[in-house]
């Protein structure tokens, strides 16, 4: 079994999610990341798998590789898809794949995260909602939708899993510059920015800080949780 | 030559292997018997006990005989005669999976 912890990464080909890979390799993880796109850069200690998320045989699969690490200690679902348009215009298509990415994946991921971590009794997932959630923020319907699921899904999930020492919380990292906000006009922007008790952009250390805390061992008794950064 | 995966060697060569495991968990001896009650009155397991098994169950069948097999599907929770009732019902479940 490896003696260096393993975490495994959703949505690392760019933005929080390959950040976040970096971090954690260079605090001496062993990272497991996938996208649905092929990545161009590479790490010491980090596999990439390609897939879609809500593919169920191809997330089995990639639990299958985890387990020849012989451990799972952390998961961090990152990977998401945004969408921003006014509902009477949005397609059902397009509701249909917000909900595969966000709330099917990440639930296939926790459920085979999961099912690797309670055989040591210890394991941290931390998924990914949005200020979009408390904000009510109008013209993101089917995503804040989505993303309440995510916050539904943790707390459940955190029951569910407690009494096999597997945590689950959440983070709501608000406005972070990645390609996420890129579709916000500078207009749009400055309205969501406003309604948040700190209106500036998070960095990707802030996220990652919160990340820490949650996966850190001594955080065993913190479960359920959502954090919004930049406040309500 | 492929092996064939009866219900009795299920139950000899999986299920017996995990029961200490249970045993451990639940802190009660567990009868090695097909006739062992795995819900329901009678069973030693609590729910989560069940959940924990089955998942052990599947893990050992993915080590032992190389196939990937979920014990629990639409088809499973709506038979009338539940698969998972005792140690025996789920072996013969098993060995139909296989």
């Amino acid at each position: 079994m490896e003696t260096q912890p393993v975490t495994v990464i959703t949505g690392t080909r760019k933005g929080i999610g390959r950040f976040l890979a970096q971090h954690y390799v260079e605090r001496g993880h062993i990272v497991v990341g996938c996208s649905r796109g092929d990545v161009d850069w590479s790490l010491e200690n980090y596999e990439h798998v390609q897939l879609d998320v809500a593919d169920e045989d191809a997330v089995r699969d990639l639990f299958g590789r985890v387990r020849s690490y012989g451990r799972l200690d952390h998961l961090i679902n990152n990977a998401g898809v945004a969408y921003m348009n006014h509902s009477l215009l949005t397609p059902g298509s397009t509701v249909s794949a917000i909900l595969d990415t966000n709330v099917l994946g990440g639930f296939l991921f926790c459920r085979e995260a999961a099912r690797l971590m309670q055989r040591r009794r210890f394991g941290r997932i931390v998924n990914f909602t949005s200020a979009a959630v408390p904000l009510k923020l109008d013209g993101e319907a089917a995503y804040a939708a989505s993303k309440a699921a995510v916050v539904t899904l943790t707390e459940v999930l955190a029951r569910e899993l407690g009494p096999l020492g597997v945590t689950v919380n959440a983070i709501g990292p608000g406005l972070v510059s990645t390609d996420l906000i890129r579709g916000l006009s500078d207009e749009k922007l400055e309205q969501v920015l406003a309604r948040h008790a700190i209106p500036r952009l998070a960095t990707l250390e802030e996220v990652a800080g919160v990340i820490d805390f949650l996966i850190a061992p001594e955080s065993g008794i913190v479960t359920g949780q959502s954090i919004y950064l930049g406040g309500p | 030559m492929t092996t064939v995966w009866t219900s009795e060697k299920v139950f000899d060569e999986i299920l017996l292997g995990l029961i200490e495991e249970v045993e451990e968990e639940v802190g009660e001896k567990i009868a090695r018997d097909r006739e062992t009650p795995l819900l329901g009155e009678g069973s030693a397991l609590d729910s989560l006990a069940v959940v924990t098994f089955l998942v052990s169950v599947e893990e050992q069948i993915a080590t032992e005989v190389g196939k990937e097999i979920r014990l629990v599907d639409e088809r499973a929770m709506s038979r009338r005669s539940s698969p998972f009732r005792t140690l025996g019902s789920l072996s013969d479940h098993i060995e139909e999976l296989l």
